[in-house]
């Protein structure tokens, strides 16, 4: 699995949580650049994400999180790869 | 007024410590000392409450020491809302001045922003008697126009009185939790508390989603008392297992019922904490009664589920009213609405010489405390703000007079959502347009639409009908 595999399974996931098919994936995508991402969709969309990926987020690492760019990094890591 | 001297002399007098940290910067009672200074000046010209515009910076929360401190009351204002909304909270409080740390200019004819002149002036604490004013606070109001609820320094000294006899061990050394909106009254105890104190309070970062920056507040900051939202319990619930707050000593419950099932959770994460569920509406000013958790969440007092809002502070009576409605009375209580209305002066009524609001709570005692059991008029709370739908309704026959709408509100496990629906047309109303006269805690979720408003045995419209109809 790498980057842009990531990225495209992240977008059909992002359009339907935050209900907008017009969001592009970047690694500098944020809550700040989405008008219907807030505190619930954000969980949701993490829940999702979880739940596609089959692994679990730390609450240190949500903390932690920035952006998109971040998110995929973490993806990464606990994929192993 | 008595807290107004402890505050004038922790400025005075710990200079060096922290007052608050904002986006991790900390600034000290010397910072703020510095600011009232280089502002008592120009506050002293102006006449009447004083504007303050919500930037959730140090200079927004100094600026309201600065106002009290020249004995004035400041009136929170949103920038972010409808202008229509801003326009209706300066012309019922008669604002002229106001103060904004970004000196932006309000689009508001006649306002005036107060800068800062270049000399300090040595704060002298005024003269104040108990009816002058310390804010004005709006709320959603039936009629479309929001409601100015005003609160004295008298209010505010009985509430702290109140407070301070609650018998909590606090000191300099203690950290608050501050995490409310300044046009929302519970931020008024979160930010007031610590400054008598000489200690200090921390703001959740805004660049962090709201669940994640209240427990990084919680956690890194080593926060000792917080008051909170129950529906922050239900946000940090999913990751309970993961949570360690160890240096939280009080943790205070407001704005919306405390669920037995959250005690739970919250007990699971931090064991050691006291917790209390305190109740009370801006009318009486921040929260009036106090219960608290016994050790062993099982011997809780609650009703269907409700936890108990326990027995009234020091200067606060309660009464129950024949329909079962809860009085709250004493000198927490507001003298009544600004500019109300004949039907806004109708909710307070003087028996006994004690001045008494009747909350719209449903009320039940068990001779020892009191229970809050729900509405009785169609008001619902969206993350502690209350919402009137009357007002919803109202702002959608504003932007589409020529139908008849009714919102109703739809209990989610996420909390409520608003729902409206229009009568004799063929889809809902274009939400977007609706949304904008109305604060982002009143947005409508969904729009529908009926040929006909179903009709209960009185001829009125019935809601609970409506929800069946449309399958919500």
């Amino acid at each position: 699995m790498n980057r842009e595999e990531i990225t495209s399974a992240l977008s059909p996931i992002f359009h339907r949580v935050f209900n907008n098919n017009e969001i592009i994936i970047t690694d500098d995508l944020n809550a700040e650049k989405v008008d219907q991402w807030d505190s619930l969709t954000h969980l949701n969309m993490i829940a999702e994400v979880e739940k596609h990926f089959e692994i679990k987020f730390k609450l240190k690492e949500l903390i932690g999180m920035k952006n998109v760019g971040d998110m995929i990094d973490l993806i990464l890591q606990k994929k192993g790869v | 007024m008595e807290f107004l001297s402890e505050i004038h002399s922790k400025i005075y007098n710990h200079t060096n410590s922290v007052w608050c940290k904002i986006e991790n910067k900390e600034f000290t009672y010397g910072d703020l000392k510095s600011f009232i200074q280089s502002f008592t000046p120009a506050i002293a010209q102006t006449s009447g409450p004083v504007g303050l515009v919500i930037r959730d910076d140090f200079e927004t929360y100094a600026s309201i020491i600065a106002c009290w401190m020249c004995g004035r009351s400041y009136v929170p204002i949103q920038p972010s809302y409808p202008d229509s909304r801003i326009n209706d909270i300066v012309e019922l409080s008669e604002i002229q001045f106001y103060l904004d740390s970004q000196f932006h200019a309000l689009n508001i004819v006649g306002l005036k922003c107060v800068t800062p002149s270049n000399e300090e002036k040595a704060i002298v604490s005024p003269p104040l008697n108990n009816h002058d004013l310390a804010y004005i606070l709006f709320t959603s109001g039936t009629t479309g126009k929001p409601k100015g609820v005003p609160i004295s320094f008298g209010n505010l000294q009985a509430f702290i009185e109140g407070f301070f006899d609650l018998g909590y061990e606090l000191n300099q050394n203690d950290k608050f939790l501050q995490m409310f909106e300044l046009t929302f009254d519970l931020s008024v105890m979160s930010f007031c508390i610590p400054t008598m104190l000489g200690a200090s309070f921390y703001p959740p970062s805004k660049k962090l989603i709201k669940p994640l920056a209240l427990y990084d507040t919680l956690e890194s900051e080593e926060i000792s008392f917080a008051l909170m939202v129950p529906s922050a319990i239900d946000m940090l619930s999913p990751y309970a297992d993961e949570m360690e707050l160890p240096y939280l000593k009080i943790s205070q419950f407001c704005g919306e019922a405390l669920k037995i099932q959250q005690i739970r959770i919250w007990k699971e994460v931090c064991d050691s904490t006291q917790i209390d569920n305190v109740y009370g509406p801006t009318e009486a000013t921040i929260y009036c009664t106090r219960y608290t958790i016994p050790p062993n969440v099982e011997d809780c007092k609650h009703h269907n589920g409700i936890v108990c809002i326990g027995e009234p502070m020091t200067h606060v009576s309660l009464g129950l009213g024949n329909d079962k409605e809860l009085y709250l009375g004493g000198k927490q209580t507001t003298m009544g609405y600004v500019k109300a209305n004949p039907s806004q002066k109708e909710v307070f009524f003087e028996q006994d010489e004690v001045w008494y609001y009747k909350s719209g709570d449903i009320g039940l005692s068990d001779e020892q405390e009191y229970y809050c059991l729900g509405r009785i008029d169609e008001q619902v709370k969206i993350q502690g703000y209350r919402v009137e739908l009357a007002e919803i309704e109202f702002a959608a026959g504003k932007v589409f007079p020529n139908n008849k709408h009714k919102c109703v509100a739809i209990q989610t496990t996420s909390g409520w959502e608003l729902h409206l629906v229009s009568e004799g047309v063929k889809t809902g109303a274009k939400i977007t347009e609706v949304n904008s006269h109305l604060p982002w805690y009143m947005h409508i979720k969904q729009a529908h639409s009926l040929t006909e408003f179903p009709l209960n045995a009185n001829g009125k419209v019935d809601k609970k009908q409506i929800i069946l109809q449309l399958g919500l």
